[in-house]
C-alpha cells in the first residue's frame, strides 16, 4: 500500500507541472498585468518600464515559468502583483475558508445522501423514492449560480423585506462586529453550503440508491433472506456495508472536483475563499496567485483520487492495490462499479 | 458504531446550532450595529497606495480619500475647492517679461492643518510628495504635469512655489484628486514608497494609522475588509459616524441582494439595468445618479481603408443614433442623461459647448446617405456601399461583459445597415491592449476618464501622441512605445496648435475658448472619436444613513464622509 | 473532467456498466437480438421516452421552427420589455428584440455546441482509450497519465482563461474566436474527453482477453480490425451513455461560463448568455429569465432521463426503473 501511494504521488508531480505550465501559458497569453494603466491617458512611460522589468514581462514565457517554478518548489510562492503580499499568505487563509465550505458540504451531503439513498433503495417505488428521484433530476438540471441567486432572493431578500427577519446572509463570512461568533458563521455558511449540496446530494443519493439496489439483488442477500435473517439485519450488516464501498469512492473523487466548482459559489456569496482569490487574481492578471491556485487545485484533485483508491483498498478486502492484483483498477473511476462481496 | 454515533452527534449539534442561531438573529434582524456604515465594493482595492499602478483604481481612491487630504477638494460640479490650501493658488506675475519667463505658482496652506499624530502638515510635505512622485524608482502611475516643474521652493511652512519652464494652466489639477494626496514627510522619509503603504496608511515605525483627513484607515485586510474610523485630530469638520467598513461584493446580482437585505448600507455599482427600480423599492432607501467624467465614445481608426475617407466618417457621425442609445441604455439609470456633444468638457461643466450637435443626436440617415452618395460610394448588390473595390464593411469591437456597450453596438449596427455600411461585432477582452495598441482594429467603443481639466486627455488628440505601430507580438509582451494614446491616428495640425496653446494660456475664459475651438476642429476635421454619453454613476444608500451625496469626479462618493450621519 | 458534481457521479454511473456482462451476448451473432431487447427495454422506460419526446421537440424548435421566426437581432426600440403576447410569445427584451426568436437561436447555438462537444470528445476519448487499453504496456501508461492530467486540470478556470485570449490562429482552421461557438466547442471537448478515454480503456482492457478476440486473432484479423469490429462495438453502451451526459454537461458549463462572463459573447445569443444577462432584472422582466432558464432546465433534464434510460436498457442487470 505504501509503495502504491508513493508511486501515485510521484505520478502527480508531472501532472502538476504540466497543469501549471498550461495555465502559465494561458495567463501570459491573456493577461497583461499592466493592461489597465497602459490605456489610461497620462500614464508615465517610466513607470511602465519599471513594472515590466519588475514582473519580467519582457522575458520569454518559458523563462518566466522556470523562474516561477524554481521559487515555487523551494517554498517561495512569489509575491502577488496586485496586493504585493506573499502568495502563501493570501492563499493560506483563503484555503482554510474554502475547506470549511467544502468540508461542511461533504459531511452534510454524505449524511443526507446516505439516508436518502438507503431509504429510496429499501423502499423502492415508494412515494419517498419518487420524490428523491425527482429531487435528483432537479439537482442535475439546475445551473448552480441560478439556484444560489434564487436562494438569496427568497431566503434573504424576501424574508427581510416581507417579515423583517434575517436568518441567512448574502455577503461574506461574518457580519461586521460578529467575528468569531459561531452562530453568525453558520448563518453565513448556510446558503453557499445549500447551493453546493444541491448537486452533491442529488448525485450521491442517487448513486447510493443504485448500489444498494444492486447489492440487494445479489444472490447472497437472497440466500440470507431465505435463511430467515431479519430484513433490518440484512440491510444493515450485509447490504449497506457492500454498497458503501463504491459510495465512498465517488465521494472522494467528487470532493476533488468540488474545489473547482466552489469558484462560482464563493463569488456569489462573497465568501473569502480560494475561488474568490482566484477570480480576483484572474481579473487582475495576477499570475503568481493564479498559478498557486492551479497547483493547489490540481494537487487536491490528485489527492482525492488517491484517497478514493486507498479507501477502496481498505474497504474491499479483495483488492490489494499495492500488488498488481487488479490491473484494470488503476483508476478509481472504474472502481465505481458496485461490487458484490460475500460477507 | 462509535464512529457513526459521533457523526450523528456532530450533525445534530450543527443543526441545533443553526436553528438556535436563526432564532437569535431573528431578534437582532441582522442590521448593522449603531454607528457602523457598511459599504459594498465591487472592485476591492488590492493595495492602499493610491499613487501606484495597482492602487490607482477608483475604489482605492474612495477608500483612502477620506484619510488623506489634498490641496483641493474636487466638488460634484467639477470645481476646485481649497482644502489644505487656504485659498486658490495664484500665479505669481513674472517680473522679467522679456523672452521666455519662468511661470511661477504660489500656494499657501492652512496653518491649522495637522496630521493625526499632531505633527503640522506643512509645505515640506508637499515638497516631499513632489519628490516622491518624481523619483524614477517609484511605481507612480502618472507624472503628467509634475514633470513640467523645474523648481519646487518651500518658502515657509505654509507656503510653497512651483516654477514651470513655460506657462502651465492646469496647475490646480496637480494637487486635486485622490491619486495625488499629500504624503507625510515625517513618517515616510527614507522608506521604500513602493512597499510602505500597500497594506496600511500608517507610520511604518509604530504601525499606527496616520491621517490628514476626517477618517483614518484603522485596518485593511486585502480582498476582505477595510475599516475607517474618525480621525480625532482632524483640523476640519469632524466626522460623526463611528465606523465605515468596506466589504467586497464582486457579483453584481449579489451586491443588490446584499443591499436589499440590509447587509450593506451603501452600494456604488457599475451600470446595471433595473438597478434604480430595485433600490428605490427598498423601504427608505435612496438612489442618486450623476453624470461622471467617464465618457463613452465610438472610435474609428482613420487609416483603415474606407474609414480613411473623412466623408465616410462624417456620414457615420451624421447617422449615429446617439439619442436612441442614451434613451435606451442610460436613462434607465439617470433621467438627466444627455447625448454628449463635446470631447473636451463634460455636459455638466460650465465650459461645455455642444460642438458636436452639428450631428443630429437621433442620427439623420437621409443626410448621411446623401453624404455618401456625393462622395461616390455606391450601393452594391449585397446592399453594402463600395468604391474602387473598397467595401464599407468594418469590425466593431468592445470589451466583453459590459452590457451597455454591447447593446450600443447592436443599435449602431442596425442603424448603419440603413446607410449600406456593414458592422460586424467582434468583442474580445484583449481589445483595449493587444488590438488597440497594435492598431489591429477598425472601430471600437470604450470610455476615457476625464478630469475636471481636459489637459490630461491631450495625448488622445495630439499628432505627436500617435504611438508607433505596435505589432501584436510586441504589444503582447509590452515592449511597445507607450508615449501616447492617440489610437485613432487623429492628425489635425490646427488641433495640435490649439491644445498646446491652451496649456500655456492662464486666462480661464480664453483657455476655455481655445479648447472648445479644438473640439470644434475635431468634430469637423477629424471625426475620429464620436462622443456618445457620460457614464452615469449609481449610488444607493439605505434610509439609515444621511448626508450621503454623490460626487462624480475621481473623489467619489466618500468625498463628504464627515457629513454622513446615522439615524 | 467535470465541473459539476452531478455529472461527475452520473458519469461514474455510466462507467459502472460492466462491458463483460453486457457484451457476452452482444458479441455473438445473436447480439443483434440483444440490441433489440435493449431497445425494447428502452422503449418501456417511461422517463426516457418522455426525454426523447422533449428533446425531439426542442431540436425541432431550435433547428426547424427557428427558420420561421423574426430575426433575433432585429431591434424595435419602441417596443422594449413587452410582456409575452400573441405577437411576441416570449415577450421582447431591452432592445425590443423578439425573445422567442432569441431563445430558439440561442438554443441552436447551445445545442450545436453541446452536440459538437459530445461528438468530438467521444471520438478523441475513444481513440485514446482504445489504443491504451488494447496495446497496454508503456503506451497505456503514457496515454493514461496524459488523460489523468486533463482530468486533474481545474476546468472552469482554464476555460475562463482560454476564452479571454480571444481569437487564436489555428493554422488550417484559420482564426478561431475562443469565445465563439466553434472555439467553445473545441475548448469544452478538450476538457471533456478524459473520462470517455478511461471508460473505453477499461472496457478494452478486459475485452481483449476474451475468447472471441482470441478467436478473431487466430483467424488472422489485424489489430485495427479487432479494435473496430470486435472491441469497440462491445463498449458502445458506456460510450453512448457517456456521450449523452456530455451533452448535458456542455450546456450547463456554457451557462456557468456565461454567468462568469466567459461564455458565448453577445450579440450571438446562447441559452447561457440569455439567462445570465437577464438574471439581474428577473423580478421586473421575468420572461427574459424564465424562458431561457426553462429551456436549459428541460433540455438537461430530458438528457438525463434519456441517459438513465439508455443505461438501464443496455445493462440487463438493472430492471427498468420508475
Amino acid at each position: 500500500m505504501r509503495g502504491f501511494v508513493a508511486r501515485r504521488l510521484l505520478v502527480a508531480i508531472p501532472v502538476v507541472l504540466v497543469a501549471t505550465f498550461v495555465v502559465f501559458l494561458l495567463v501570459s497569453a491573456t493577461g497583461d498585468p499592466l493592461a489597465d494603466i497602459r490605456t489610461q491617458p497620462a500614464t508615465d512611460p517610466q513607470t511602465i518600464r519599471l513594472l515590466e522589468a519588475q514582473y519580467h514581462l519582457n522575458d520569454p514565457v518559458v523563462e518566466r515559468y522556470v523562474y516561477w517554478l524554481g521559487d515555487f518548489v523551494q517554498g517561495d510562492w512569489g509575491t502577488s502583483f496586485a496586493t504585493d503580499r506573499p502568495v502563501t499568505d493570501m492563499v493560506g487563509e483563503a484555503a482554510w475558508n474554502s475547506f470549511l465550505l467544502v468540508g461542511t458540504t461533504v459531511v452534510l451531503s454524505v449524511f443526507v445522501a446516505l439516508l436518502v439513498g438507503i431509504v429510496s433503495a429499501v423502499r423502492q417505488r415508494s412515494a419517498f423514492d419518487y420524490a428523491a428521484t425527482g429531487f435528483s433530476y432537479f439537482g442535475f438540471s439546475m445551473p448552480d449560480f441560478f439556484f444560489a441567486l434564487l436562494l438569496q432572493l427568497v431566503l434573504v431578500v424576501w424574508l427581510r423585506e416581507q417579515f423583517d427577519v434575517q436568518l441567512f446572509y448574502v455577503q461574506g463570512k461574518y457580519t461586521i462586529g460578529e467575528e468569531g461568533n459561531l452562530v453568525n458563521l453558520l448563518q453565513h455558511m448556510a446558503l453557499p453550503v445549500a447551493t453546493l449540496m444541491l448537486t452533491t446530494v442529488a448525485a450521491w443519493s442517487r448513486y447510493q440508491r443504485d448500489s444498494m439496489l444492486d447489492v440487494l439483488r445479489a444472490d447472497y442477500i437472497r440466500t440470507a433472506r431465505a435463511k430467515g435473517v431479519p430484513r433490518s439485519r440484512i440491510i444493515r450488516h450485509h447490504a449497506l456495508r457492500n454498497a458503501l464501498i463504491p459510495f465512498v469512492t465517488v465521494v472522494a473523487i467528487d470532493t476533488g472536483v468540488l474545489l473547482g466548482g466552489v469558484v462560482v459559489v464563493e463569488r456569489i456569496f462573497s465568501w473569502p475563499g480560494l475561488g474568490l482569490v482566484f477570480f480576483t487574481a484572474l481579473e487582475r492578471s495576477d499570475y503568481p496567485v493564479v498559478l498557486a491556485w492551479t497547483a493547489l487545485a490540481t494537487v487536491f484533485v490528485v489527492l482525492c483520487n488517491l484517497g478514493a483508491d486507498v479507501v477502496y483498498g481498505i474497504l474491499d478486502p479483495r483488492i490489494r492495490v499495492g500488488r498488481r492484483a487488479a490491473p484494470a483498477r488503476k483508476s478509481s473511476r472504474e472502481a465505481g462499479a458496485p461490487e458484490v462481496v460475500a460477507p | 458504531m462509535g464512529r457513526k454515533a459521533w457523526v450523528v452527534a456532530a450533525m445534530a449539534s450543527l443543526v441545533a446550532a443553526s436553528l438556535g442561531g436563526s432564532a437569535a438573529a431573528a431578534v437582532g434582524k441582522g442590521s448593522s450595529p449603531a454607528g457602523l456604515i457598511t459599504i459594498g465594493a465591487e472592485e476591492f482595492p488590492p493595495v492602499l497606495n493610491n499613487f501606484s499602478s495597482e492602487g490607482n483604481g477608483q475604489w482605492t481612491g474612495m477608500v483612502v480619500g477620506p484619510a488623506l487630504a489634498r490641496g483641493y477638494k474636487l466638488m460634484p460640479d467639477f470645481t476646485y475647492q481649497p482644502w489644505i490650501f487656504d485659498k486658490d493658488c495664484a500665479v505669481v506675475t513674472p517680473i522679467d517679461t522679456v523672452g521666455n519667463p519662468p511661470f511661477t505658482v504660489r500656494c499657501t496652506l492652512r496653518p491649522d492643518a495637522v496630521w493625526s499624530d499632531g505633527v503640522p502638515l506643512t509645505a515640506d510635505d508637499f515638497k516631499f510628495t513632489f519628490d516622491t512622485i518624481m523619483n524614477p524608482d517609484n511605481d507612480i502611475v502618472s507624472r503628467l504635469g509634475y514633470d513640467k516643474i523645474t523648481a519646487f521652493n518651500v518658502v515657509s511652512p505654509t507656503e510653497f512655489q512651483m516654477v514651470f519652464a513655460e506657462p502651465f494652466a492646469p496647475f490646480r489639477d496637480l494637487w486635486a484628486g485622490t491619486s495625488t494626496t499629500v504624503l507625510p514627510k515625517h513618517v515616510l522619509e527614507g522608506t521604500n514608497f513602493n512597499k510602505v503603504w500597500n497594506s496600511c496608511i500608517c507610520d511604518p515605525k509604530t504601525k499606527k494609522p496616520i491621517s490628514s483627513g476626517p477618517m483614518m484607515v484603522e485596518s485593511f485586510k486585502p480582498d476582505q475588509q477595510v475599516t475607517l474610523v474618525p480621525n480625532p485630530n482632524y483640523w476640519g469638520t469632524k466626522a460623526t459616524v463611528s465606523k465605515v467598513v468596506f466589504v467586497p461584493v464582486p457579483d453584481s446580482n449579489a451586491e443588490v441582494n446584499a443591499f436589499r437585505a440590509g447587509e450593506v448600507d451603501i452600494i456604488y455599482p457599475q451600470n446595471q439595468f433595473g438597478l434604480r427600480k430595485k433600490i428605490e423599492a427598498v423601504d427608505g432607501a435612496h438612489y442618486t445618479s450623476s453624470l461622471g467624467p467617464q465618457w463613452e465614445h465610438f472610435d474609428m481608426l482613420s487609416t483603415v481603408k474606407g474609414l480613411d475617407d473623412i466623408e465616410v466618417r462624417t456620414a457615420i457621425a451624421t447617422a449615429m443614433p446617439r439619442q436612441q442609445i442614451v434613451d435606451r441604455l442610460v436613462k434607465d439609470a439617470n433621467d438627466d442623461a444627455v447625448v454628449l456633444d463635446n470631447v473636451m468638457w463634460m455636459a455638466n461643466q460650465q465650459q461645455y459647448e455642444p460642438n458636436w450637435s452639428i450631428y443630429p443626436a437621433s442620427g439623420d440617415v437621409a443626410a448621411a446617405n446623401s453624404i455618401l452618395d456625393a462622395a461616390g460610394w455606391t450601393t452594391g448588390s449585397d446592399g453594402i456601399r463600395a468604391k474602387d473595390g473598397v467595401k464599407l464593411s468594418f469590425t466593431l469591437g468592445t470589451t466583453p461583459g459590459n452590457q451597455a456597450r454591447e447593446l450600443s453596438q447592436q443599435i449602431i449596427q442596425e442603424q448603419m445597415k440603413k446607410l449600406g455600411i456593414e458592422f460586424t461585432i467582434k468583442n474580445s477582452s484583449d481589445i483595449l491592449w493587444k488590438k488597440m495598441t497594435g492598431f489591429d482594429y477598425q472601430t471600437i467603443i470604450f470610455a476615457w476618464v476625464g478630469s475636471p481639466d481636459p489637459y490630461g486627455n491631450n495625448s488622445i488628440w495630439l499628432s505627436t501622441s500617435i504611438p508607433e505601430a505596435c505589432p501584436p507580438k510586441q504589444a503582447k509582451n509590452g515592449s511597445c512605445d507607450s508615449s501616447g494614446q492617440n489610437y485613432t491616428r487623429t492628425n489635425v495640425p490646427a488641433v495640435d496648435q490649439l491644445l498646446n496653446e491652451a496649456d500655456r494660456e492662464i486666462d480661464v475664459a480664453t483657455r476655455t475658448a481655445l479648447l472648445n475651438e479644438a473640439d470644434r476642429q475635431l468634430a469637423v476635421n477629424a471625426v475620429t472619436v464620436i462622443p456618445l454619453f457620460q457614464k452615469p454613476t449609481q449610488l444607493g444608500y439605505r434610509g439609515t444613513v444621511t448626508g450621503v451625496r454623490d460626487n462624480p469626479t475621481v473623489d467619489g462618493f466618500t468625498w463628504n464622509i464627515e457629513e454622513w450621519a446615522q439615524t | 473532467m467535470s465541473m459539476r458534481i452531478g455529472d461527475e457521479s452520473a458519469r461514474t454511473r455510466a462507467e459502472s456498466i460492466d462491458p463483460l456482462l453486457v457484451s457476452n451476448e452482444m458479441a455473438t451473432p445473436e447480439g443483434r437480438s440483444e440490441w433489440r431487447r435493449a431497445l425494447r427495454r428502452f422503449r418501456r422506460h417511461l422517463p426516457a421516452m418522455l426525454g426523447v419526446v422533449l428533446l425531439v421537440l426542442m431540436a425541432f424548435a431550435c433547428f426547424v421552427v427557428v427558420r420561421f421566426v423574426p430575426s433575433p437581432t432585429k431591434l424595435h426600440l419602441a417596443n422594449v420589455y413587452a410582456h409575452p403576447s400573441s405577437s411576441h410569445w416570449f415577450g421582447t427584451d431591452e432592445l425590443g428584440r423578439d425573445s422567442f426568436s432569441r431563445v430558439l437561436h440561442g438554443g441552436q447555438i447551445s445545442l450545436r455546441i453541446a452536440l459538437g462537444v459530445a461528438l468530438l470528445s467521444t471520438v478523441v476519448g475513444v481513440v485514446i482509450g482504445a489504443l491504451a487499453g488494447f496495446y497496454g504496456g508503456w503506451l497505456d501508461g503514457l496515454l493514461m497519465r496524459f488523460t489523468d492530467l486533463w482530468i486533474a486540470l481545474p476546468a472552469l478556470p482554464i476555460l475562463a482563461l482560454a476564452v479571454s485570449i480571444g481569437t487564436v490562429d489555428l493554422g488550417v482552421f484559420g482564426g478561431v474566436d475562443l469565445g465563439g461557438p466553434l472555439g467553445m466547442t473545441l475548448l469544452l471537448s478538450l476538457l471533456l474527453w478524459g473520462s470517455i478515454a478511461r471508460v473505453v480503456r477499461g472496457a478494452t482492457l478486459s475485452l481483449r482477453e476474451r475468447e472471441f478476440v482470441d478467436a478473431a486473432r487466430a483467424m488472422g484479423a489485424s489489430n485495427t480490425r479487432i479494435i473496430t469490429r470486435h472491441v469497440l462495438p462491445n463498449c458502445l453502451g458506456p460510450i453512448v451513455v457517456n456521450a449523452t451526459l456530455v451533452v448535458a454537461e456542455a450546456i450547463l458549463v456554457e451557462t456557468t461560463l456565461s454567468f462568469l462572463g466567459f461564455g458565448i459573447q453577445p450579440p450571438t445569443p446562447s441559452w447561457g448568455n440569455l439567462l445570465s444577462d437577464s438574471i439581474g432584472t428577473f423580478e421586473d422582466y421575468w420572461w427574459l429569465t424564465v424562458f431561457p432558464g426553462l429551456a436549459i432546465f428541460i433540455t438537461v433534464l430530458a438528457i438525463n432521463f434519456v441517459g438513465d434510460g439508455l443505461r438501464d436498457a443496455i445493462d440487463p442487470r438493472r430492471p427498468v426503473r420508475v
